[in-house]
């Protein structure tokens, strides 16, 4: 580590316009160290006058990769070398000014662009070259200039809106009254009428353009209406009859109709099948046309089920056995692809949920995903995300539905500044209340009703969204937000907690400017270590000897000023700091320990004292672990009360089996010490089988690679009884604390440590060969990795910060992390929470038909689906690259059919306050069945009202295939945890049930995404 | 791997060697008889894995490793066969296979007049 300590260099930046006046506007900065691992990123900062950055690394090791990013102009990148002394000045002047012409895209119901529109398709445009991440207001003109629609949606980072529906059914309803006209009433109306469309930023048009309605209409037309032909696209259940209307139909006399679940993107050979009704007949009507039109009754209204549903029209010709078959033909024709057939809605009160009181608290915030659910709700966003909002329908009371609405981003207030203070402003950073994102609920589907929120959101803090529904109006034209919150009309994102939170990467995240270090080699100790230590070879008992230890250590502490070099100098912020230790593993390179500064400077950043204690070659677990206590007496004696009683232990290698030793120990002993975080970063496995439980369970994290050239994973050579021994079974074995593991593909044992580098892959030892050398990833992220990973679990665990949990459940990535190798890093989580409703982990006694009954004690059934039983034992036993220490569900499937199926017992149908259903999957190693790439499959939820939604679990995780290794003994089937929050299984999504989370039957497993594979499965459960 | 297998290391295989004898340690304070088999001519490196010796099918209770990488000290708490391939190496498999294998009338044996009452025997 050759890190230059003196950061007193200083950057300023002037920036030009092409008229060489100052740019009058606010820029992104980002400064790479091109050796260090330094990042300064400063965003939004006003160019309008020089900008100057200071506590850089000056010259001779000075060098960084600026980019600077106008909102106006290309982004700039330079290298630069930051002088030894006074101010580096750098003069850039913007020329190139973004070239791309904005553009305006007519979209049809196929996703194609169009050049004219029919009544009855939905009105869609999307846009580009626009102004990036910046508030536009889309408006839809009639001939005559009248406003129609209008909503102000943002563009994204590229300075593009994707496709947004202005208007579900052209012209069979009017924008200004909200008045429902029959098709033919639309067509007089309509036809041959030229809409504009205009894309406007601060009051000044940007991008127009027109949409041409033809003198005749071609296109068939299948829409649900009331028996007079207007449109009705939603009611309320038992409200209605369902009526069809179609027109323009190129068939002959005689057709069928179909009411069918509502299913987005229809394809030829797409199975259907029509509605079971209330009355137990099937919702299929045969009409006779005039003309090409009809009008059917398809249910009465007391038969109808809520639901979203499409129609498919058939001509079904005589004595055609063959017409019969429910698979979409390319002859039938089916309803608008991009809006719901019919939405037949709960009746509301009895399925709203309401969070707040007086106040009607909803999830806003959250991210989009392709594909159903569309959405997932949260509320933790990284710096640099993008954040979205949705509206659920099924949480829009009636009232809301079809009603203008603005959505605010404002900074959190608390339930009673709320009562103090209800206005509304809309953050400046997004543009104020001019800017506020404005759009026209709809009913069906949570799809319809999201908008990008927030851009590359980079202001660090806790916001509300509120939902205006100002003067409560259905037309653009006439929506007025008052720009407050209203209770009961308005909804709020917020309130009570914040509604969301846009937190630092803790990569970068420093709460201290400055850090101290110092280093103290404080004589010999003795310690007792382990002597006779594998319990393999059936030892008795493991016995002890003692070792002469010399006590030396690096350490970093949070400072006020730079060069601190003394315990009294550091911070007079805060009257304690919590304690970060380090124990390295096993070299005989005696420097070992200072291999961790860039770790520990982060650390003395972050408000923690930070220290690496040396450990003697050949030290095993016990003797490290008793190195621990030693080294904390010391820095008691050194720091005096400024040192917390609120310790972090980090262990590498064999220091990482030896940090849980220490825990054993510290409560074995009675020491005293309180152990809030135990990290093993690529641990050994190899002392005992130790395990962080019971009475010493702390917070656990383990991080280990894929690309582990030293402890990488084999079956255990010559040991009776595998399984490996590795970071995957210290982490199967810890319990009665919550815990994690990120397993990191490409990750390698040493590049954590600056000393040891690359010794697992150059050493004759090593288990890599050059095959495996384009996998690896390079040190950069392997330090980006420690920083953010281990800086976040102790900030939670030991500073009470609950904003990181997302990352040790794999919601999120630290941006940096994501970034870091040119994107090149993926990593996998584990995770178990202590509250967890545990419905099957497969421990017990293994029989050939135990895997039948749960560990809920409920029936597990795979309804002779299978093309083989699932096999129900330890992993390492049904499976040699398992590398758990852990019971688990081996099984394979041939079929799209095929399921399994997890009762649930009638104590814990209530699922309702949990977050997740969740579950520990791997693709086996090597087996045929499981095709290239990502595994998949559904995770389907069925209440005990037969109501039940299956989710792609892909939209939520990944299932990778195993990271091959040349040594292909070394390639694992290492399970992740997927997690599904409960919320997808609830929010409206056109053409899927509602599941009702407090009476859940079963959970399945449905095999219908990929025709086959063989997985292992553990850990199913409900869980926070 | 097997070194007889590589010709470029047959310089190695000819430095390659053991000796066997008895030595006492204290364990949890009683004194244990045990068989260390020192080994030479391999630079033996750290590893966080344990190293691992065999004689035959009988694996070492324990490997010290020097700190200079130039011997490796295996120890033996229970017989040792009459005769056996010697091997180093880690949990992930054998690292050298010592040509001369080992045979137990190689054995330097302590004086069993001058050693501990309490002595435990493999």
């Amino acid at each position: 580590m050759t890190a230059n300590k003196q950061l007193n260099g200083k950057l300023r930046l002037t920036l030009l316009d092409a008229a060489g006046e100052l740019l009058g506007e606010s820029v992104d900065i980002r400064l790479q160290h091109l050796v260090l691992s330094d990042l300064r990123v400063v965003s939004g900062a006003d160019a309008s006058e020089p900008i100057l950055i200071e506590n850089l690394h000056p010259a001779p090791q000075g060098f960084y990769k600026l980019e600077v990013d106008p909102a106006s102009y290309r982004p700039h990148r330079r290298f630069i070398n930051i002088r030894s002394s006074g101010v580096t000045e750098v003069e850039i002047a913007f020329e190139d000014q973004e070239i791309e012409e904005p553009e305006l895209v007519l979209v049809g119901d196929d996703g194609e662009a169009r050049t004219d529109l029919e009544v009855g398709e939905p009105l869609t445009v999307s846009a580009g070259g626009l102004r990036r991440a910046a508030a536009h207001e889309v408006r839809l003109l009639d001939a005559d200039g009248a406003l129609l629609a209008e909503q102000r949606i943002l563009s994204d980072r590229e300075g593009v809106i994707p496709p947004t529906n202005l208007w579900p059914q052209l012209g069979l309803d009017d924008p200004r009254s909200a008045r429902a006209l029959t098709v033919e009433e639309a067509e007089q109306e309509w036809a041959g009428r030229r809409l504009g469309i205009e894309i406007r930023y601060c009051h000044k048009t940007v991008a127009a353009g027109t949409v041409p309605i033809p003198e005749r209409f071609e296109r068939p037309l299948v829409l649900s209406t009331d028996v007079e032909g207007r449109v009705r696209n939603g009611f309320e259940v038992g409200a209605e009859d369902v009526v069809v209307s179609g027109l323009r139909l190129d068939l002959p006399e005689t057709a069928r109709v179909y009411m069918v679940a509502r299913q987005r993107d229809w394809r030829i050979g797409d199975a259907f099948t029509p509605v079971l009704l209330r009355s137990g007949r099937s919702a299929i009507a045969d009409v006779e046309l005039d003309g090409g039109a009809f009008r059917a009754r398809l249910a009465r209204a007391r038969e109808a089920e809520p639901g979203a549903y499409d129609f498919i029209i058939r001509h079904i010709r005589y004595g055609y056995e063959d017409d019969e078959d429910l698979f979409l033909r390319p002859s039938d024709i089916v309803g608008l692809r991009t809006v719901t057939g019919l939405v037949v809605r709960e009746e509301f009160m009895a399925s709203k949920f309401v969070a707040g009181g007086c106040a009607n608290l909803q999830q806003i915030s959250g991210r989009k995903l392709f594909g159903a659910p569309y959405f997932q709700f949260t509320n933790v966003f990284p710096v640099g995300a993008d954040v979205w909002g949705a509206l659920d329908p099924n949480a829009l009371d009636p009232g809301h539905q079809g009603k203008m609405v603005a959505l605010y981003v404002v900074p959190h207030k608390t339930a009673a500044q709320w009562t103090a203070d209800n206005s509304l402003n809309h953050l400046a950073v997004l543009g104020g209340n001019a800017a506020v994102t404005q759009f026209k609920t709809q009913t069906g589907c949570i799809n319809h009703n999201d908008h990008l929120l927030w851009p590359n959101a980079t202001d660090e803090g806790e916001y509300d969204i509120v939902a205006d529904f100002g003067n409560n109006t259905s037309t653009a034209a006439s929506f007025l937000p008052d720009d407050d919150f209203d209770q009961p009309l308005d909804m709020i994102d917020g309130y009570v907690v914040p509604g969301f939170r846009i937190v630092p990467d803790p990569v970068d995240h420093t709460t201290f400017n400055h850090a101290g270090t110092f280093t103290y080699n404080d004589g010999n100790t003795t310690v007792d270590d382990d002597s006779f230590y594998d319990p393999y070879l059936g030892h008795p008992t493991p016995a002890l000897s003692p070792v002469i230890v010399p006590q030396r250590a690096e350490v970093y502490f949070p400072a006020d000023a730079a060069g601190a070099t003394l315990p009294s100098q550091i911070s007079a912020a805060q009257s304690s700091y919590p304690l970060f230790l380090v124990v390295h593993g096993n070299s005989t390179d005696t420097s070992s320990y200072t291999g961790y500064s860039y770790l520990l400077e982060h650390f003395a950043k972050n408000g923690f004292i930070a220290a690496s204690i040396h450990l003697k070659f050949d030290m095993k677990g016990h003797g490290r672990a008793e190195m621990v206590f030693k080294h904390i007496a010391l820095l008691q004696t050194k720091f005096g009360s400024s040192l917390a009683n609120n310790v972090a232990l980090m262990g590498h290698s064999r220091g990482g089996e030896a940090v849980v030793r220490a825990a054993l120990i510290n409560q074995a002993d009675t020491l005293g010490h309180n152990i809030a975080a135990v990290i093993s970063l690529a641990p050994t496995d190899q002392y005992g089988r130790v395990t962080l439980k019971d009475a010493a369970a702390a917070p656990y994290l383990v991080i280990y690679g894929s690309m582990d050239g030293d402890v990488a994973g084999g079956a255990p050579f010559g040991s009776p009884t595998p399984p490996s021994r590795t970071g995957f079974s210290l982490y199967d074995r810890a319990k009665g604390a919550a815990k994690s593991m990120v397993f990191v593909h490409g990750s390698t044992h040493g590049r954590y440590n600056e000393v040891w580098g690359d010794t697992d892959i150059t050493a004759g030892w090593s288990q890599l060969d050059p095959p495996d050398y384009p996998k690896l990833i390079n040190v950069d992220a392997h330090e980006k990795i420690a920083k953010g990973y281990m800086t976040a679990f102790c900030r939670q665990h030991l500073l009470g910060e609950s904003q990181w949990a997302g990352i040790f459940r794999g919601e999120w990535v630290p941006p940096a992390v994501e970034q870091a190798d040119a994107g090149k890093v993926r990593l996998y989580v584990q995770t178990k929470d202590t509250s967890a409703d545990l419905i099957d982990n497969f421990e017990g006694i293994h029989t050939a038909t135990s895997w039948q009954t749960s560990t809920a004690g409920d029936t597990v059934d795979d309804a002779g689906t299978l093309p083989v039983d699932p096999v129900e034992d330890q992993l390492h036993n049904v499976d040699a690259h398992s590398p758990h220490d852990t019971g688990g569900l081996l099984l394979r499937w041939d079929g799209t059919g095929d399921q399994l199926t997890f009762g649930v017992p009638v104590a814990d149908k209530d699922v309702s306050g949990f977050d997740a259903v969740s579950f520990r999957i791997t693709q086996k190693v090597d087996s045929p069945s499981n095709p290239a790439g990502i595994q998949d499959l559904y995770a389907t939820l069925t209440d005990t009202g037969s109501q039940s939604r299956k989710i792609r679990v892909s939209k939520f995780a990944e299932i990778p295939e195993p990271h091959k290794r040349n040594r292909n003994q070394y390639t694992k089937s290492a399970m992740r945890t997927v997690r599904i929050p409960l919320h997808a299984y609830t929010i409206a999504v056109a053409g899927k049930q509602d599941v009702d989370l407090a009476n859940i039957d079963h959970v399945r497993f449905d095999f219908g995404v990929k025709a086959t594979g063989e997985i292992e499965i553990d850990s199913v459960e409900f869980t926070h | 791997m097997n070194v007889e297998t590589f010709p470029y290391l047959s310089d190695l295989a000819e430095r390659m060697s053991w000796s066997c004898r008895e030595v006492l340690r204290d364990v949890a304070d009683v004194p244990h008889l045990l068989y260390r088999v020192q080994l030479t001519g391999p630079h033996f490196e750290a590893r966080a894995l344990e190293p691992i010796v065999r004689v035959g099918r009988v694996r070492a209770d324990f490997v010290e490793l020097s700190a200079d990488g130039l011997t490796a000290g295996a120890y033996f708490d229970r017989p040792l066969p009459e005769r056996g391939a010697v091997t180093f190496g880690y949990e992930d498999g054998v690292l050298y296979r010592f040509p001369q294998e080992f045979e137990i009338e190689h054995l330097e044996r302590l004086d069993r007049e001058r050693l501990p009452e309490n002595v435990r025997f493999p």
